[in-house]
Order: C-alpha cells, then structure tokens, then sequence
C-alpha cells in the first residue's frame, strides 16, 4: 500500500496524534488535580496556582487546535483510542462477552 | 440491584483508573542463551497519581519539600510591597550605578507600581533602586552609544525632586517611559515640561599631564589590545585622545590608559580595509598608527568607523604640523630645508642662494644706492 504524505495529510494524522496524547494527559492530570485537591494537603494558594495552570494548559491546548484546523481529526483519533480501550478492556473483563464468543467458536 | 457496566471506557477512564487504584510492576527476569543465564533484571515499579502514593506513605517528604522549594522561591521572586502597592509593570533593565571607583550598569527587573518604581535583583533579594513616583521632576529617553558596534542605546534620565539625575535603562525603554507618565498622570502628578539636563562627562580627562591638552577627541575607538600572556590580541571598546603631547587610548571599562606614546615618536600614519572579527566578514577601515619603540617599530591599531579619516588628518596635522610644506634638498650641499625656506633665504648651513633671489638681492641692492 502505497504511503501517501502530502503537508496537509502529515499536519492531520501526526499532530492530531500528539494533541490527542497531550489531551488525553491532561485529561488524566485534571483528574488527578481534583483528588489533590480533595484530599486536603494543598494549601489555598497551591490550589489556586494549580487550577490556573491546567486552565492555562486548557487554553493552550484549545488554541493550537483551532490554529492548525485539526480539532476533527483530534476528536476522531480520541475517538479511535477510546474505542481500542473498550474493545480490549471489554474483552478482558465481560463474562457476557467471554461466553458469547464461546458460543460461536462452538465451544 | 444488579452491578451494570457502563459499556464507554474511554483511555482517560483508563489511566485515571490506573492511577487512581496504583500499579505495581515486581518483576525478576533472567535472559539466558543455551540454559546458561547472561543478563539478570530485577525490575520493581510503582505508578500512582500522587494522592494515592500519599496515601499508602510513599514520596510523602519528598511532595512536603517540593512543595515547600516553591513557595520559598515564589516569595522571593516579587519585591515586597508596601499594603495596597499594585505592580503595573515588569520588565527588564538596569540602572547605572557609581560611587567611588565602582561605575556599572546593574541589571535587574523594572517593576512599576502605583506607587514607586523599583529595580528589583531577584536572585539577591535585592531592591537596588527605588523612586517614589511622587519624587520624580522629570524624564528624559537620550540615545547614547552602546558599547557594542555602533548600536545606539536608550538611555532614560530620571530627575529626582532633588534635581538627582538617574540613568535607567530597559528593553523597551519607551514603554517604560510612557507607563509611569501614565501612571503618574492617573494619580494627578505631573512631571516638568522641557527639563534641562546637565551634561555627561563620558571619557575622563584626568590622566593629562602637566601643560597638556586635548588637541583632538572623539566618539568611541577601538584599539586592538596587544596579546599578552594567554589573552589574544582582541579589540577593545574606549576613547582616543590626542593632546599636544601624547597619543593616548583611555579603557572604557578598566578606567585607565592602556595605550599612550608622545607625538614625536609617531612614524606614520595610514589607514586600512581590514577584517575586524572571523565573525563578521565586513571590512572596516582601520588606522594603523606606526612609531618608534625601543629603537624598533610598533603599530597600534584603531577603528572607529567613519570617524577613522578625521583621525588621519588629526594625526597628520600635528606630526607634520610645523613642516607642513614640501621639503627640498639643497642643490649645493645637499642638506634637507623646507621649500619655502631655501628658495627665500637660501641654504641656511651652506649659504647657497637660488638665482631668483640672487637677482632679487642685487637688484634690490642697486635701488638702495
């Protein structure tokens, strides 16, 4: 199969991917930043830096997504990474499912 | 109630899962080729979002400490400000500094405030300049030269109630302006119109010595500092002086004559395009100064732009000041006479005297009888 890379098709594909890795990080620090913050240890000015900061990250973030015109392609890679995830943690964990392919192997 | 699964894991469930729960790797392997054993990992790792780690003890004084760094250095990065003081403006810039022998330009951070305007060192913790805004009579942005090249630095001189001049500098020089007189305009002061700014002295003059005098000067030179010891020869900023006695070359930055020879003893004088740096591949006109060392001869190098052909003439001027006319041999004895002198009185060692002038004497002579 021919590999066809022209400016456009690398900007989507590649930068879609990085920005859709560094979204998916940042979701997962967000996370992370409300547990801190409910656990009690920051202080109220920590807390404040700390929220600043992710928005400042949120903001960035979004910015670049409109400069470059790859929001769609963001969302579809997301999109595609989510749905790995499910399909395999899906297979991992659904007795439903286990039993189901079972079923069809003719076990 | 029946446990249900909610069918839209996404990556971000995942991780936050992950991290949320912990992971711990313990993992002893030994790659080995032909039943012998070569290579031996022994891998223990544990991932978690902080507040778990916390939870189970982990990196517990280590999250205390960095926190702890932070704040510390978050505190010294802002000059403490008196209550109800907002910082307008932050930029970079310095302050010219002097007292005694100590003369430099100290860097640091600008920060204008409704109510002063401080320099600010942070890695010091250091407030090197303040001005109350009520203080200050007027400002003044001056173009000076830079010690670099020909570039041109904004100098601004800040006059004080006390009629204390201050010379700051920033990045953008104007905008600092401009925003402490907006400042000052918005809390209802006002700065002088036209104010008159006393003059500058930048070279010294106090290496003259006794009965001499600067004949000619100008704006900054170049010397090429001779090599000596491990240092190359390389071209240093500074000022030319020529005084009825001396060629002299004043360091800007070491504050004293580096180069100095008495007039008589300059040879020649000729100028040059040459390469001023491997960097830089313009030419630039360089004045090479010949004269007599040590019963040998040594050349100093200037450059100063375009001011190199002023220095020529000034050169000139006073080396061949008192012979300025055309020198002729003496068709008699042969000895070396200025023109004008041997054709009007005749030879002064020999007493030859030219047929004009011989012609002039008699005549003169038969009038007179």
């Amino acid at each position: 199969m021919p590999i066809d890379i022209d400016e456009d098709n690398l900007k989507h594909g590649l930068l879609g991917l990085v920005i859709a890795l560094v979204e998916v990080i940042k979701d997962a620090l967000n996370l992370q930043a409300m547990k801190r913050m409910e656990g009690g240890s920051l202080t109220e000015e920590e807390m404040e830096r700390l929220g600043e900061a992710l928005q400042d990250l949120d903001i960035a973030i979004e910015e670049i997504k409109k400069e470059q015109g790859i929001t769609e392609s963001v969302k579809s890679v997301r999109d595609g990474l989510d749905s790995i995830v499910d399909d395999v943690l899906d297979k991992m964990i659904n007795p439903e499912r286990w039993r189901k392919e079972a079923e069809e192997k003719g076990i | 109630m029946e446990p249900s699964r909610d069918t839209h894991a996404t990556l971000v469930d995942l991780l936050d899962r992950i991290l949320d729960k912990g992971l711990v790797i313990n993992a002893d392997i030994i790659i080995s080729v032909a039943g012998i054993p070569l290579i031996g990992v022994n891998l223990r790792a544990a991932l978690a979002g902080m507040e778990t780690m916390l939870k189970y003890g982990v990196m517990q004084a280590w999250d205390e400490k960095s926190r702890a760094w932070e704040r510390e250095y978050r505190k010294k990065n802002v000059p403490s400000l008196v209550e109800g003081e907002e910082i307008v403006l932050k930029m970079y810039g310095s302050y010219y500094y002097s007292k005694g022998i100590y003369n430099a330009w100290r860097p640091g951070y600008f920060y204008l405030t409704n109510k002063r305007l401080i320099l600010y060192r942070q890695d010091f913790d250091e407030i090197t300049f303040q001005m109350p805004l009520e203080e200050i009579k007027a400002l003044v942005i001056r173009e000076e030269a830079h010690f670099v090249k020909e570039k041109k630095k904004q100098v601004l001189y800040l006059i004080d109630k006390q009629d204390r001049v201050y010379r700051l500098s920033a990045v953008e020089t104007n905008q600092l302006k401009d925003t402490i007189v907006q400042n000052l305009t918005a809390s209802g002061l006002s700065l002088e119109k036209s104010p008159v700014l006393p003059e500058f002295e930048e070279g010294p003059i106090d290496f003259l010595i006794e009965g001499e005098e600067v004949t000619h000067r100008g704006e900054k030179v170049w010397y090429l500092v001779p090599a000596s010891g491990i240092q190359q020869e390389t071209w240093r900023p500074g000022h030319l002086y020529l005084t009825n006695k001396r060629l002299c070359w004043w360091y800007d930055f070491e504050r004293k004559l580096v180069f100095d020879v008495p007039v008589n003893r300059i040879v020649s004088v000729n100028t040059e395009m040459r390469k001023l740096s491997g960097l830089d591949s313009k030419r630039e006109k360089v004045l090479d100064v010949a004269y007599k060392f040590n019963s040998t001869k040594a050349i100093a190098s200037f450059s100063g732009g375009r001011q190199v052909d002023e220095w020529v003439e000034a050169l000139n001027r006073t080396i061949y000041g008192k012979i300025d006319e055309e020198t002729e041999t003496c068709p008699q004895c042969g000895g070396l006479a200025p023109a004008k002198e041997l054709l009007e009185q005749g030879c002064s060692s020999c007493g030859w005297v030219s047929h004009r002038l011989k012609n002039k004497i008699n005549k003169s002579a038969l009038l007179a009888e």
